[in-house]
């Protein structure tokens, strides 16, 4: 017999091996029905609690990102490709796989979310971790003394983020980036945004807010100290400022900083972060306010004060924040309490509560740090936000256009919508001011965004007065897509839908389309609308958009992907029920 | 598919289970060979067809090797007789078979590589622009260098006689693309499971120990691995990292890449014996080797054995001298580090294990010379801390994703690297409870731990207990974490 080679030992060691198992034949049954019992409960009771709630038997793709009834809606895919090139086997074939790896992801995030593991494992898991080793997770890390953290914000001073941002701010030409999480250049957007401003006689002030660890790094850091060169533990500098101002100096934009009036109020001993929350302290936000009044009254760039416009009042208002709840949330109030803080809602004189004010000189773009006490569904309390201390510092009304996250291009994408749609939210405007979250710089989307203003448009789709409603039936064409409530930082979404063959029950319209806003997602729980399919055929009420946009334009939302459905004027959807 | 997923737990396992154990034996090997298509697909449907092309091409090499390609052939496939040689029908089989899996994987794998590299010397000698090409959109398909090792490994079996050739595709198939193995290894090599093939036992003490396998796995992965990779992440995402941090998340990355790979197969062991399947051991206790050697006799078995069978003892191994043993380990551990990926990181990487080969060699031949007594502990303890602390620093060019971020780690590890004020934030993270807690049993499990092969081999009630608590845990940790494949994925 030849050689055999020394390998083929390895696979007689391996079952000689498993042939000297010490284990009783009985036992050996017991471990194996166990195992196999605990993989094949799992599913078994999943199926019957999705039957027991009258759902279908394995959860389906609901949240497809971008579904569309409507064929080829994915040809965007291949923009550049050439309509022959498009239209190839090949490309046809490379379409279904993108769409069948697009389904079948959905479907998996669908069952890991939507499994009852999730729902009862999650929490006491998170809340023992949280206890025994502060262990947070992806979203939130627990410091000392009760302090918790985004971990975004911690990843935008550590893992690169501020290294990019500096990279940004060298690159002398203005090109894109190498690397890819910076794209574009926020340098480039900033002074792009800032030329479309300046052809209509309007200044830019950027403001990027920063980041909670920027403020509050020793809850983070270890017991001992500082360890590092600067030797300072009660803040860590921000990187931004540091190259780019005068490279915005030169072009005409207004860099207000507020990192020096956090870091002094800090000093006097004055909290400027809430310790369970990713955003900052009222009093911060007023102090910052404040100081950005003044550069503007400095600058000459707010009006007169109108004598007293406003009014403010005091109101004390307890929240958990929304790193808490990151966190799993009910399980970790005993750890995490809610905070209690004085809030001061702006009011006007006749009592009503602040609203912006579309004729302003001053146009405010915001995310969360200028959402929080301003949008009741943020928890902290209502019409004491950034935009309302602005205006009662300057005793002027300030318009506003604010959405949680994405401050790099939300609101930039929020006002560019509006414009091409025909509504000139810049008009009489000499003042735009741009706040986003410090670590946007890093991780955010700096795409250059049109500001041209376009035509009012009459393409047959459904628009209602204010103060007008209408229950309709229609048919789903295409969705925006939901979030998962497991992967969000905000509690509330709104998803876009694009109707069809909608009918006023009323008989006032039919047979036309609509574009309808609809709460998808409440207090991280996925609402109805979120389960929406392309074809399921739906019976709604309808309001005008503009009437209810102070309570929701601030929840992040999604959008639909066919850009010229975002220029039609939007609806607001309620009750929404299947009429299938 | 991910193991350590809700879905591949909880639906695809027991669905797979179920058919597997219900279905008529004669029917084992084509159902197995659709789910493992499923689950390779499953992250990309197109892959499935590549997989499919390797497995048509050395299917039908391997009827031409053993002649039995004609239709309506009955019987025993032979057994070439080893040592003998073939005609030139076969030579042009086994080259077609090894040249089209080393094509596929090439193209896939290094296509990118070699034009980012042609263009920057063409940038480098300052020639026109027309001597530059364009980068391909390749999508590297997941386990490629896995399957298309496996499929080589047929061919040339079945060539050298030493292993005899299948005649219906759906075993070969089944060999193939068997989902326990078949995206992060071991590699297992036709010869090894050839007979399994044919003929395996299924007992319920070989299910219980494959139980026993797979929840240690899964365990290692989720519960050591995933959390040192945190650490680890941080550390090398940070530029402005102090020493102590850059030498603790490199030790975290030195645990987080042993747990997860030997977690996987673990795993791939465990669900390979509850279908009945015994596959080797990949892993023994790698961090314990005293010297480079005995490392890589540890590390990756399936892999080392692979390149020394089929590269290393064809290059002529050691009996041709002592420069060419050299410049064979050299090279068969450069081409290894060039099968992880195509970069410089992973020559580099190669290279100071391949040169570190060559030390241990000279040093062993003087010590030969002079002593043959077994070390002392001290000696022992002295080359365990040296080989580990090689074996770290390899694993920075392992880690980090270019050579400049790869030099820049070390410059932190020798202190010379400028350190930010971010930098205490790092440190803090690392001496939370839980960046304490996971570095400390993961070196714990790392350097005194039973192995999975020797804790399994006796299976007691209380360890039945311990598996249990061990699979709850890390289904409950699973379910905190975000999506979290494994590293050896995307080799």
């Amino acid at each position: 017999m030849k050689r055999r080679r020394y390998d083929i030992d390895r696979e007689e060691m391996a079952r000689e091996e498993i042939a000297r198992t010490r284990i009783s034949r009985g036992f050996a049954r017991w471990l194996t029905a166990i195992f196999l019992t605990l993989l094949f409960a799992v599913p078994l009771v999943q199926m019957g609690l999705h039957l027991h709630n009258d759902q279908s038997l394995i959860p389906l793709p609901s949240s497809t990102p971008q579904a569309s009834a409507l064929p080829g809606a994915q040809e965007c895919l291949l923009q550049s490709a050439s309509v022959e090139e498009k239209n190839s086997f090949l490309s046809r074939v490379f379409r279904f796989n993108s769409r069948l790896i697009e389904q079948k992801s959905a479907f998996e995030s669908g069952l890991e979310e939507g499994s009852f593991l999730h729902d009862i494992l999650t929490p006491p898991f998170e809340s023992l971790q949280a206890r025994l080793l502060r262990s947070g997770n992806e979203k939130a890390v627990p410091g000392r003394e009760g302090w918790l953290f985004y971990e975004p914000d911690i990843a935008f001073l550590t893992r690169g983020g501020t290294a990019r941002v500096l990279m940004v701010s060298e690159h002398s030409n203005l090109t894109a980036l190498p690397t890819a999480e910076v794209n574009p250049n926020p340098l480039d957007a900033m002074l792009r945004f800032a030329r479309e401003l300046r052809k209509r006689q309007i200044t830019l002030i950027v403001m990027p807010v920063p980041v909670k660890p920027m403020l509050y790094p020793e809850p983070l850091s270890p017991p001992a100290g500082p360890a590092t060169a600067s030797g300072s533990c009660a803040t860590l500098p921000q990187p931004f400022s540091l190259v780019a101002k005068a490279m915005l100096d030169r072009e005409g934009v207004v860099l207000f900083d507020p990192f020096p009036v956090l870091a002094a109020l800090k000093e006097r001993g004055v909290p400027v972060f809430l310790k369970s929350d990713t955003h900052w302290t009222p009093a911060a936000m007023e102090e910052v306010a404040s100081a950005l009044s003044i550069t503007l009254r400095q600058a000459g760039l707010a009006p007169q004060p109108d004598s007293s416009l406003f009014l403010r009042e005091k109101l004390r208002v307890q929240g958990v924040g929304d790193i808490v709840t990151m966190l799993g949330g009910d399980t970790q109030h005993s750890i995490y309490p809610p905070e209690e803080v004085e809030i001061h809602p702006v009011f006007s004189q006749s009592g009503e509560m602040w609203m912006p004010f579309r004729g302003s000189e001053i146009l405010f773009l915001g995310d969360s740090f200028s959402n929080i006490y301003s949008l009741e569904g943020m928890g902290w309390g209502a019409s004491a936000g950034f935009a309302e201390q602005l205006s009662w510092q300057l005793q002027y009304g300030v318009d506003a256009l604010r959405r949680n996250d994405a401050g790099a291009s939300a609101t930039r994408t929020m006002l560019s919508n509006e414009l091409q749609r025909g509504v000139d939210r810049l008009k009489a405007k000499r003042v735009v001011i741009w706040s986003f979250a410090m670590r946007e710089l890093a991780f955010g989307n700096w795409a250059d965004i049109p500001m041209a203003i376009g035509k009012p448009r009459d393409t047959g789709f459904l628009r209602l007065a204010p103060a007008d409603s209408l229950w309709v039936t229609g048919q789903v064409m295409s969705r925006s897509s939901s979030l998962s409530p497991a992967k969000v930082i905000y509690a509330d979404h709104l998803m876009a839908v694009h109707l069809m063959d909608v009918a006023a029950e009323n008989g006032s319209f039919a047979g036309g389309e609509a574009i309808v806003y609809l709460q998808d997602m409440k207090e991280r729980k996925l609402a109805p609308a979120a389960s929406l399919r392309p074809g399921d055929k739906v019976r709604l009420l309808l309001k005008n958009w503009e009437s209810v946009s102070p309570r929701y334009s601030g929840f992040n939302r999604s959008e639909l992907d066919d850009f010229s459905l975002q220029l039609e004027e939007p609806l607001w959807g309620e009750q929404l029920t299947l009429h299938n | 598919m991910v193991f350590s997923s809700h879905l591949f737990l909880f639906w695809f396992l027991p669905l797979a289970l179920a058919l597997y154990y219900v279905i008529k034996s004669r029917y084992r090997h084509a159902l197995l060979t659709l789910l493992s298509y499923l689950f390779y697909g499953w992250t990309n449907p197109l892959f499935v067809l590549l997989m499919f092309l390797s497995t048509v091409i050395d299917y039908l090499c391997g009827l031409v090797l053993t002649d039995t390609w004609r239709p309506g052939w009955k019987g025993e496939v032979p057994l070439l007789p080893a040592g003998e040689p073939r005609n030139s029908r076969q030579k042009w089989a086994v080259t077609l078979s090894v040249v089209s899996n080393l094509s596929l994987l090439g193209f896939f794998k290094y296509a990118n590589f070699g034009l980012d590299n042609w263009n920057h010397l063409m940038e480098a000698l300052r020639l026109s622009d027309t001597w530059l090409l364009p980068s391909l959109h390749i999508v590297l398909p997941l386990g490629i260098s896995f399957y298309t090792f496996q499929s080589m490994s047929y061919a040339i079996d079945v060539y050298r006689g030493d292993a005899r050739g299948i005649r219906r595709f759906v075993d070969f198939a089944c060999y193939v693309s068997l989902f326990p193995q078949l995206v992060a290894g071991p590699i297992i090599r036709f010869q090894e499971v050839a007979n399994q093939l044919q003929f395996r036992l299924h007992t319920f003490e070989k299910f219980a120990r494959g139980v026993a396998f797979f929840v240690l796995g899964m365990a290692q992965k989720i519960l050591l691995a995933n959390p040192c990779g945190k650490l680890a992440d941080w550390a090398f995402d940070t530029p402005g990292r102090a020493v102590a941090e850059a030498w603790t998340g490199l030790a975290a990355y030195s645990f987080q890449i042993f747990f997860d790979f030997a977690g996987y197969s673990n795993m791939a062991i465990g669900l390979g014996l509850m279908l009945g399947f015994v596959f080797p051991k990949n892993f023994d206790a790698p961090y314990r080797s005293a010297s480079i050697t005995e490392f890589w006799r540890r590390w990756h078995i399936s892999l080392s054995s692979w390149l020394r069978d089929y590269l290393y003892i064809p290059l002529g191994g050691n009996r041709k001298g002592r420069v060419r043993t050299y410049i064979n380990l050299m090279l068969v551990m450069l081409l290894g580090g060039l099968w992880h990926g195509a970069s410089w990181n992973f020559l580099i990487w190669g290279a100071i294990h391949g040169f570190m080969l060559c030390l241990d060699r000279i040093r062993q031949r003087k010590k030969n010379r002079i002593e043959s007594d077994s070390p002392t502990w001290i000696g022992q303890t002295v080359g365990v801390a040296t080989t580990y602390i090689v074996v770290l620093i390899a694993w920075v060019f392992f880690r980090a994703p270019s050579l400049p971020e790869a030099l820049q780690y070390l410059q932190s590890m020798a202190g010379i690297a400028p350190v930010a004020d971010s930098a205490r934030l790092l440190r803090g993270l690392f001496l939370l409870p839980y960046g304490i807690l996971s570095l400390g049993v993961a070196a714990f499990f790392a350097a005194f731990a039973p192995q999975a092969w020797d804790w399994t081999r006796t299976l007691t009630p209380l360890r039945g207990v311990i598996l249990l608590l061990l699979f709850l845990l890390s289904v409950a940790a699973l379910t905190t974490q975000s999506y979290n494949p494994f590293i050896y994925f995307i080799f």
